[in-house]
């Protein structure tokens, strides 16, 4: 910006030369006067706020109004696209209880037991009114938990990070407790929705699943009838646990296939899993490296088996890790506590690191960390006898933190419902 | 000051023909002489040359935006690097170039540390600033509110009732901040 007078002044006309001195002349005499008072630029002080802990970049939200906005506006969108590290693991024990357990994780130390875990959950329990417990989880996605309350059948958003709760607005059709979606990147925005699936049953097997969407930016719930391509899964069950991933939502049936939503165009489709002629234990899903991953234990290997979803030869599945159990545990000696039910099928593949070449193993009371770079197998948390996981990795989640503001519309705008 | 361009480059004909040295003045008006793969260094400097094929070795780059302090410490840090690029041009000797950085770094007072990131942004030199602005951050990391204002010459411009709004809103962001 003000380097390009100076390029000028060897012209050979004298008359520009003269004038194009004296340009220069003005010009290093304003900024002579400039100097002292120059700030720094947005761009240099969002290098620099950027280098922050996360920590020290809020609270320095709080120095004026300009570092408020360049930090809410620059600095937190451009730190939430690079990937979030795995802060910890959520868990819920039966499908009947609230009560909810948070284990912190770093790729570094794990912290011991429950030493967050308490003051974690009573941290984003604490925004919820407590006239409506008690509240379930029914998914993580991407930092934001969702959560429902069963008296009300209403659900609320909380980001655990930043103490935001967000209160969806009741849809007068949901009488009771429907299994619930949060579909939500901070990458993509702050816009976020939530979706909840309708049991498809036997007297409606000829009917497509029907879903039901609340959008933030329209701030409606509206239902859907999703036509789900080939139509095999009409009225078979499905498996509680889903995973949003870029504008798609997976879900399991016991049918032993993967359905697919598009959310944008509201179609779906049903794709065999790779182990479908394996006896009907349930698989796990999850996200690594943005792609979705489908695991499960053949009985004698966990098969960690990546989705290509546009593939073009029909086989959609590409087998990513197979991790011989028995050879773990020769090689790893507490591993042998993986025998601890005397029964491999009692192993499963709990959560998938977002990031990292590592898979997370168990049984009901202990889960290990499995490196696929190095082999090094770690146990990462212990359950007491008499509260083991029950359903395996249907309710384990990972957490990693956001900081992102969700679209809280509830401050801005009445309430609006279409259901 | 002088409005004079070309006129003060009288040493340059005294160096050796074989190392070309370029000259560049300061706000202050103090002209220096530097080795060309140093001067290289600032982009600034670079694309001046590379797109004015006919500036001769007189010709006197003048740097309105870079007081003479600030080039003493920006030339320290460039005659470093290209020491360490000279002796290893394959792959720069990472610890010493690490227990120099610190050194000199360690030198620098605020005042110091913020006038050289404001004229190596301006010199566009990506490593040192880059450099810089990582030590910037350091040097407020975990550091309270008031101290940062004091840091930047920031002016509060919240009214007490805002500013508390959102120190309440953000309150756990607050705990456990280090001593100014």
């Amino acid at each position: 910006m003000l380097a390009r007078p100076l390029v000028r002044f060897d012209l050979k006309l004298p008359f520009v030369n003269l004038l194009k001195r004296v340009q220069l002349f003005i010009y290093q005499i304003g900024i002579e006067d400039n100097i002292m008072v120059e700030h720094f630029s947005e761009d240099l002080l969002s290098d620099i706020l950027c280098r922050l802990p996360i920590k020290s970049l809020i609270m320095f939200k709080c120095v004026s109004r300009s570092w408020n906005s360049l930090i809410s506006n620059v600095c937190i969108p451009r730190i939430s696209r690079m990937p979030l590290p795995l802060s910890g693991f959520f868990c819920k024990f039966s499908p009947r209880e609230s009560r909810m357990e948070y284990v912190s994780y770093s790729d570094e130390v794990i912290t011991d037991n429950n030493v967050n875990c308490d003051s974690f959950v009573e941290s984003y329990s604490s925004l919820l009114p407590s006239k409506y417990s008690p509240y379930h989880l029914v998914d993580c996605c991407n930092g934001i938990i969702l959560l429902v309350s069963v008296s009300v059948c209403r659900y609320y958003l909380c980001n655990p990070a930043i103490k935001q709760c967000v209160a969806i607005p009741k849809a007068h059709a949901h009488t009771d407790v429907k299994h619930a979606v949060l579909a939500f990147n901070p990458h993509e925005s702050s816009h976020y929705k939530v979706i909840c699936l309708h049991y498809t049953d036997s007297c409606c097997a000829s009917n497509p699943p029907e879903l039901d969407i609340f959008s933030s930016e329209t701030r409606k719930w509206i239902r859907y009838a999703v036509p789900v391509e080939p139509p095999v899964v009409y009225g078979v069950a499905w498996i509680k646990r889903n995973v949003y991933l870029d504008g798609m939502l997976y879900k399991l049936t016991k049918s032993k296939h993967l359905l697919v939503f598009d959310l944008k165009s509201l179609t779906a489709r049903a794709i065999e899993l790779p182990d479908k002629d394996e006896p009907d234990a349930n698989g796990f899903i999850g996200v690594s490296k943005g792609v979705f991953h489908y695991a499960n234990n053949d009985g004698s290997s966990f098969m960690f088996w990546q989705l290509d979803y546009h593939s073009k030869a029909g086989c959609f599945w590409i087998l990513k890790y197979s991790i011989c159990i028995h050879g773990l545990i020769d090689r790893h000696p507490n591993a042998e506590r993986l025998y601890e039910f005397s029964n491999l099928v009692m192993c499963k593949p709990y959560a998938i690191h977002p990031n990292l070449d590592i898979v997370f193993l168990g049984i009901p009371r202990m889960i290990f960390s499995y490196d696929l770079k190095t082999n090094k197998l770690e146990l990462i948390w212990t359950r007491p006898f008499e509260r083991p996981l029950m359903w395996g990795q249907y309710f384990f989640y990972t957490y990693s933190r956001c900081f992102i503001m969700l679209d809280d519309f509830s401050k801005r705008h009445h309430e609006s419902s279409q259901l | 000051m002088s409005s004079s361009i070309a006129s003060s480059s009288s040493s340059s004909s005294s160096s050796s023909k074989k190392e070309k040295k370029i000259s560049l003045k300061t706000s202050d008006g103090e002209v220096f002489e530097v080795e060309e793969p140093v001067a290289m260094q600032l982009e600034i400097v670079r694309s001046f040359f590379a797109d004015n094929e006919d500036v001769t070795e007189q010709t006197v780059m003048p740097l309105p935006n870079v007081s003479t302090a600030a080039m003493h410490g920006i030339l320290e840090y460039c005659r470093a690097h290209e020491e360490f690029r000279r002796r290893m041009p394959e792959a720069a000797p990472e610890e010493e170039v690490r227990a120099f950085e610190a050194g000199y770094v360690d030198r620098k007072s605020n005042e110091e540390l913020k006038e050289m990131i404001l004229a190596a942004n301006y010199l566009n030199i990506s490593k040192l600033l880059d450099f810089l602005t990582g030590v910037a951050a350091k040097r407020i990391e975990n550091k309270s509110v008031e101290y940062v204002r004091a840091f930047f010459g920031v002016e509060n411009d919240f009214t007490p009732e805002e500013e508390a709004n959102l120190r309440r809103e953000y309150e756990w962001a607050f705990e456990g901040v280090d001593e100014d």
